[in-house]
């Protein structure tokens, strides 16, 4: 898992690139990162999944650890841009109702406005 | 850098604790409050000379009866006024009609007509009530509860100043008995008022706190053709039980002070030596009790609400009263009993009293707030006046002596003190509603909506890479067992079957054909279920099956991950009718996650706690930390000694401890909590934080689990004072010493946050999470008001430690503060 960021406004945007899950872990697990973004001051934060091909149950772990992480501060965390097979997997498991999830970039960071 | 601060700032905080960029709004306040006092204490000194010279004092019930008729329409039409004026306009509009009234008094004057002075008493009265009620709505508009606690003090001290010098300018200038030349002279601060009315509006639209200072009110912007008078500002107080509370506690106390004033008089009126004198007496006394009303104001009044609070601070002023009305009831009438109860009653009332009573309205919304601000003052003050005097006179109608008289007085006063007693309580839910809750814990909201042992299985079962059928088939039966093989599911994994571009999870199925339709399915899923289970309690399968797993564990060549995979996760679901132990510890040990992961999953299972040690050791991998909570988790609350005893171990890393610390918080059990508070209760700063967050967890997620009040308190204390040692390093590090080593900020918010997660765990843990997100995000305000809402719920000592580590104050009072609540922490 590789990745990259970018701010627009003071909304961090993080491009995740390849799998999040246990057999692929770096030194530092998406939670972790996320964790230091937090203290940091960072409070919205977008994952960008265009580039992630596939999660494990460890991955599904990071992701709502660190969906908790961030609310609990008073932040949100969002998805933007995950395949359409995950998705659907996000559906079934009703991941959908807790996440939230964006097709569209811009409309997800406009969503981070009208909250 | 922070600017040097002014000379004027430097005289004024001796006063009262007074903030930089604060002077300019506190002393036009003041200048507001004095020119208004200094006007009606000209004005009142010729309603009474006017009314006896013409009418005597025989006609006075009649100028009683009309003021309240009048007051009554007064605020019919100031409601109705107030909703379509901006502030400044009505108050503008006001003093403007108070000023050309006065001249048409003068002139009317001239003609001697007797009932013009009652006309003229009444307006008097009409005129008290409107002016000081739009003051006190002006320091509504523009402080916080915080900052009126804070400046009270002087800017009240004003409305007394003007009293003094108002009534003794009368006294000098006052050519005949009734000389109406001085009505010019109160015009002319009446002007003056409207000068400083106008700057006060100049500051408003500079900070834009209260846009309807030059726009109309909020309540009106609904609809201009709402009905607002006297029936409506009623309504609104009979509506809101605050309010009713409120309206109990002024009528008690004003019912009271007029019993007062008969004792008062009655001793006065019986003590032989002030035969002849009494006029200059009461001169003298009257300028006397005034100066100690001012004193008081100044220099007590922001002090003692600040250090005591406003319920200690509300209770001063009825306390005082029974204790001197008892030493009346008790001990022989003297001068001196009279002027200690008279004395007491007029200092306190117009200071602390009132300044703690026109705090209570600050945080109630605007919409409402004045509605009911001006019924109470303008018409309930004069109604309750009348009640009392009526009161009273029944009373004496059985002509009861002096003590009986003090003893109905104390009983009023109880009943009064209660009120205040529910005011002062109904005052915190006021300011807790004042704010917002702005999130809640998610970890609540993800328990709630998700089944996550669902979830993990099926991202699992669906991770078809690279696996065999035979995992997959014992993924689905799993989900099966466990009566989570959703239909949603199946129809995802046909319908994945049926897309060709997600070939990575159709792969396996359409090789092998095992379409999820042909999966047993109600009735015949049950009898599935226990075929497979006979087949896993037949020796002979045993035995085939130690074969493979044995098979399996010895070949360890690359690519051969899955099989061992297979054993791991077929052991969880033939328990309990066969574990082989020695398999299953080398599976734990195994290098890869994912056979790591299903081993633990199934040691877990077969509740075997001899695997504990290596599980627990898996915590400190993050590859493998999540599996191995889980499956600590599902040997449940049996290890929570076992888990007691690594806690308690030096040798263990500090990342086990802290993911220990992690699992025993989502048990959530009672004895999980009281371990947790007992590490806690340890030194072990780098524990802490951990630690602080698991109890809060638990706090939020079990609202049934206690969490032992004295070792929050004795670590509230001690974070205290680390971060007091932080604050006092950080702000080392601006004046130029030694710089901090780490990232001090991110320790002081890290600090900050558990200070307000350990109040959590002492006082309702809903009141500290809307001050704590208030208190972090929210604006100024919400911020003052978040500090406020402690300031009402936390006892004497923890208010004193908690907020002078939160209030906004420039670095050398911080400073200061600091230090000595470093002093005070220190002291045993």
């Amino acid at each position: 898992m590789k990745i990259t960021t970018r701010e627009i406004n003071d909304i961090l945007i993080v491009d995740i690139e390849g799998e999040i899950r246990r057999s692929d872990i770096t030194d530092l697990t998406l939670h972790q990162w996320i964790k230091q973004q937090l203290e940091r001051g960072k409070r919205k934060i977008l994952l960008n999944f265009e580039k992630v091909e596939f999660i494990d149950s460890f991955g599904v772990g990071e992701i709502l650890a660190s969906y908790i992480s961030t609310n609990n501060l008073g932040g949100k965390l969002k998805l933007v841009r995950i395949s359409r097979k995950l998705y659907l997997i996000f559906q079934v498991t009703m991941l959908t109702r807790v996440l939230e999830i964006f097709d569209d970039e811009q409309v997800a960071l406009e969503s981070f406005f009208k909250e | 850098m922070t600017a040097e601060p002014s000379r004027l700032h430097r005289f004024l905080s001796h006063l009262v604790e007074i903030k930089p960029g604060e002077e300019r709004i506190t002393l036009l306040l003041f200048f507001y409050f004095f020119l208004i006092t200094a006007a009606y204490s000209i004005i009142k000194s010729l309603r009474v000379a006017s009314y006896l010279e013409s009418l005597g004092a025989d006609k006075l019930p009649l100028a009683y009866f009309l003021t309240a008729v009048s007051i009554g329409l007064v605020v019919a039409v100031h409601a109705k006024l107030q909703a379509r004026l901006s502030r400044l306009n009505l108050i503008i509009l006001s003093l403007s009609f108070f000023i050309l009234t006065a001249v048409l008094f003068w002139f009317l004057f001239s003609f001697q007509w007797a009932w013009l002075s009652l006309a003229y008493y009444v307006w008097a009265n009409i005129f008290l009530a409107v002016v000081i009620t739009q003051f006190w709505i002006v320091v509504n508009d523009i402080f916080d509860p915080r900052e009126t606690k804070r400046l009270v003090g002087l800017f009240g001290s004003g409305g007394i100043l003007g009293g003094i010098l108002g009534g003794e300018a009368t006294g000098l200038m006052a050519r005949a008995s009734v000389d109406t030349r001085l009505l010019f002279l109160a015009c002319g601060f009446l002007l003056l008022t409207i000068v400083v009315v106008y700057l006060i509006a100049d500051w408003q639209k500079r900070v834009a706190k209260t846009p309807f200072w030059v726009s109309t009110e909020p309540a009106s912007q609904k609809g201009k053709n709402e009905r607002v008078g006297f029936r409506d500002c009623l309504q609104t107080v009979v509506r809101h039980r605050y309010f009713r509370l409120l309206a109990g506690g002024i009528a008690l106390s004003l019912i009271v002070s007029t019993f007062i004033d008969w004792q008062f008089s009655k001793v006065v009126e019986g003590t032989a030596s002030l035969e002849n004198r009494l006029t200059s007496f009461f001169g003298h006394f009257n300028a006397g009790l005034l100066v100690l009303a001012f004193l008081i104001q100044i220099f007590l009044t922001s002090r003692f609400v600040q250090k005591f609070g406003i319920r200690f601070s509300f209770l001063i002023y009825p306390s005082t009263l029974i204790a001197v009305l008892t030493g009346l009831a008790v001990l022989p009438a003297s001068l001196l009993m009279a002027l200690t109860l008279k004395a007491s009653d007029k200092s306190l009332s117009y200071t602390l009293n009132q300044s703690v009573r026109e705090l209570l309205y600050i945080p109630v919304s605007p919409e409402i707030k004045y509605k009911a601000k001006i019924f109470i003052d303008m018409f309930l003050n004069r109604f309750a006046r009348g009640l009392g005097g009526i009161l009273l006179m029944a009373l004496l109608s059985f002509n009861p002596d002096l003590r009986f008289i003090s003893l109905v007085t104390i009983l009023l006063i109880l009943g009064w003190m209660a009120v205040n007693l529910q005011v002062t309580r109904e005052y915190a839910t006021v300011v807790r509603n004042k704010l917002k809750k702005k999130w809640d814990r998610a970890d609540k909201m993800v328990a709630e909506q998700l089944d996550l042992d669902y979830l993990k299985l099926a991202f699992d079962t669906l991770d078809t890479r690279g696996r065999s059928r035979e995992l997959l088939a014992m993924d689905i039966f799993d989900l099966m067992k466990q009566q989570k093989l959703r239909p949603e599911f199946k129809e995802l994994l046909t319908s994945s079957l049926s897309e060709s571009g997600v070939s990575s999870l159709g792969t396996l199925f359409e090789e092998e054909a095992l379409a999820l339709s042909e999966w047993p399915a109600g009735e015949s899923e049950d009898l599935f279920k226990k075929e497979v289970d006979e087949i896993f309690a037949l020796e002979n399968y045993q035995g085939l099956i130690r074969e493979y797993i044995r098979r399996a564990l010895a070949d360890k060549k690359p690519g051969k991950e899955i099989t061992r995979m297979e054993a791991a996760k077929i052991i969880g679901l033939m328990k309990p009718r066969w574990v082989p132990a020695e398999e299953l510890a080398e599976l734990l040990e195994d290098e890869s996650p994912e056979v790591s992961r299903l081993a633990m999953d199934s040691a877990a299972r077969c509740g075997q706690k001899e695997h504990l040690a290596v599980i627990i050791r898996k915590l400190k991998n993050p590859a493998t930390r999540e599996d191995a909570a889980a499956a600590l988790l599902t040997f449940g609350s049996k290890i929570t000694g076992t888990l007691s005893d690594y806690l308690e171990d030096e040798e263990l890393d500090l990342e086990t401890k802290k993911s220990i610390i992690d699992v025993l918080s989502r048990m959530g059990t009672q004895e999980a909590t009281d371990l947790l508070a007992l590490e806690l209760q340890k030194n072990q700063p780098e524990l802490d934080g951990e630690l602080i967050e698991a109890l809060d967890r638990i706090h939020h997620l079990k609202p049934g689990i206690s969490i032992p009040v004295e070792i929050s308190r004795k670590k509230l204390k001690e974070e205290i004072e680390r971060h007091c040692q932080l604050l006092l390093a950080m702000l080392g590090v601006r004046h130029g010493q030694v710089p901090l080593e780490g990232e001090p900020e991110k320790e002081l918010a890290r600090s900050q946050s558990d200070i307000f997660k350990l109040l959590g765990f002492i006082y309702p843990g809903d009141d500290i999470s809307r001050a704590w997100q208030n208190f972090r995000s929210g604006t100024k305000e919400s911020r003052a008001y978040a500090l406020e809402l402690l300031d009402n719920i936390l006892i004497k000592s923890d208010r004193e430690w908690v907020l002078p580590l939160l209030e906004d104050l420039p670095p050398s009072d911080r400073l200061k503060r600091i230090r000595t609540l470093l002093d005070e922490l220190g002291k045993p």
